[in-house]
């Protein structure tokens, strides 16, 4: 009984392992539209005065761990050249977007805020596009 | 009326007692990920840890023996020594997540790096136990977890689809990620049926001198105060589930997490889930701290009790203390102590068998319980259960690996 349970888990694991670099890297950027709605929220409820400035500090730092892991796989990943550049650019957007966001919050400037949240939606859109692409694949 | 108190507090007290660090994890990435389709786990889980405590309980109150003490003594000490062992490892990762989530908390108020509250903390945790007593600190920090049914008024308040809610009770193939959907699964599972629960729960029976005549009441405490604290988990997988799956939000970190509340409590919910997270865990990590300190004392036949003064058990209080500087080292390493309670939780569920076999076999010692054995039933369902660990014993490391986050 436990031999076939082990063998079926080890199925189960070189099944999930088998994946094209495309999948992979797609696997390795799923984290990103993650960060970018989460820094939407945080900054949402900042403005809303729901959560204090420290902690949209702190999810800024812990977002852009995420990317720094990103852009370490896209440079190490073998998938297309379009997939990595498209994913790319959409780290850039977002990496600038959560810096500002994190001056425009000590700075207390509240229309900064607003700005940078609008274009971490729109970052954060356009990378459940390519998570999209990722499920149909 | 003393068994009315017993019961009622009871209740209360495994209500707010029943959530912690690792049901705060995987129920908040449960939501996050796959909405309510993970709420079967949890329901499983929940049937499971009734049927788990309300053996112990009842083991205790007629042998008046808590569970490690019977095995060493029933099955020897050659028997016991891998368990205590693998127990001894998971007391000291549970701790360490434990002592995480206060940490975080405390960051999430203060804004101060986790590092900084982990020797706070252990020694916070510290002074409490060396100078409280066992209903002192088990009845002031379940108390305090009723803060956590925040997460049932928020449900409530969300209004999520019923019968999306009703689908998510009954077992379904997700449409994406199907490895990380049977991790969260697995981790819940092991969440809920936390090994130590059983050891602290035996043990705290004998501490307050259970005998067979509250059979009813730990029957009683087991069903409903289990059944109703479940309800805290299940409202953190519904808020999860209505606030942050929408957005695409998934709790890759407990910063993602801390947003959950502050849709249904738009000023406070931010200090609710920072409150309810510290609590839980401060709870749990002092049960953790005195279930290693039992299990210690239990396997080479010390001198426990909580009760007791620290100078009348002094090795006993030693466990407790070297478990709680051990347990604080993970944040000081800087540990992520999101991925360190997933982890944790994988190798609990691993583990299981190494609870519940032992425990099958000693509740059919009619020698033992006489009356209070295991029936047709209760065999039946520990079968089952056995089964299940079984299962998950050998599907929750391969799972961690592939679908862990």
């Amino acid at each position: 009984m436990s031999r076939h349970l082990a063998f079926c888990a080890f199925l189960l694991l070189v099944a999930c392992s088998h994946q094209t670099p495309d999948q992979q890297l797609l696997e390795e950027a799923d984290p990103l539209a993650s960060w970018a709605a989460t820094l939407q929220f945080a900054g949402e409820q900042w403005l809303a005065n729901g959560v204090p400035t420290s902690f949209v500090r702190a999810t800024v730092g812990a977002a852009e761990k995420a990317f720094e892991k990103t852009n370490k796989a896209i440079s190490e990943s073998h998938a297309r050249q379009e997939l990595r550049h498209a994913i790319t650019q959409q780290l850039d957007i977002m990496h600038a977007a959560a810096r500002d966001l994190k001056q425009a919050i000590e700075k207390n400037d509240r229309r900064m805020v607003a700005e940078s949240v609008k274009r971490l939606a729109a970052v954060s859109a356009a990378l459940q596009k390519l998570e999209e692409q990722k499920d149909r694949s | 009326m003393k068994k009315a108190m017993t019961l009622a507090l009871g209740i209360l007290t495994s209500v707010g007692g029943f959530f912690d660090v690792g049901n705060i994890a995987t129920c908040t990435q449960a939501g996050a990920r796959f909405r309510f389709q993970l709420i079967w786990a949890l329901l499983l889980a929940t049937l499971v840890v009734i049927v788990l405590v309300e053996m112990s309980g009842r083991f205790a109150a007629v042998t008046k023996k808590a569970l490690p003490d019977a095995i060493r003594e029933h099955f020897g000490f050659g028997f016991w020594l891998v368990p205590f062992i693998i127990l001894t490892l998971i007391h000291i990762l549970v701790l360490g997540a434990e002592i995480g989530g206060i940490c975080f908390a405390l960051h999430l108020v203060t804004g101060l790096p986790l590092q900084v509250w982990a020797l706070p903390v252990a020694i916070l945790l510290w002074v409490f136990l060396w100078r409280a007593t066992f209903s002192t600190i088990e009845n002031s920090t379940s108390l305090l977890g009723l803060i956590t049914l925040c997460f049932v008024v928020a449900t409530i308040w969300l209004h999520p689809p019923t019968h999306d809610l009703l689908q998510g009770a009954v077992p379904s193939m997700p449409s994406k990620n199907p490895e990380n959907y049977w991790f969260i699964a697995v981790s819940i599972i092991g969440a809920v049926i936390a090994p130590y629960l059983f050891y602290f729960y035996s043990s705290g029976a004998v501490e307050d001198e259970w005998d067979p005549s509250y059979i009813p009441v730990n029957r009683a405490v087991a069903v409903i105060g289990m059944g109703f604290g479940s309800i805290v988990s299940l409202g953190a997988i519904i808020v999860a589930g209505v606030v942050l799956a929408p957005r695409g939000i998934h709790v890759d970190d407990y910063h993602q997490a801390a947003l959950m509340l502050t849709q249904a409590f738009p000023y406070w919910g931010y200090v609710l889930f920072a409150v309810s997270m510290g609590v839980a865990c401060l709870g749990a990590a002092t049960e953790v701290a005195l279930s290693m300190s039992y299990t210690f004392a239990q396997t080479f036949g010390w001198n426990w009790g909580e009760n007791l003064n620290p100078a009348e058990d002094a090795r006993f209080s030693l466990v407790y203390t070297i478990s709680l500087l051990l347990g604080s080292l993970f944040m000081l390493a800087g540990v992520d102590p999101l991925k360190l309670t997933l982890l944790t939780m994988a190798i609990s569920a691993a583990v299981l068998p190494v609870v519940a076999i032992p425990m099958l076999l000693l509740m059919n010692d009619r020698k033992l319980l006489r009356d209070a054995a295991n029936g047709i039933f209760s065999n039946l369902a520990t079968a089952a259960i056995v089964l299940l660990t079984l299962v998950l014993a050998v599907v929750s490391i391969p799972l961690a690996v592939v679908g862990g986050s």
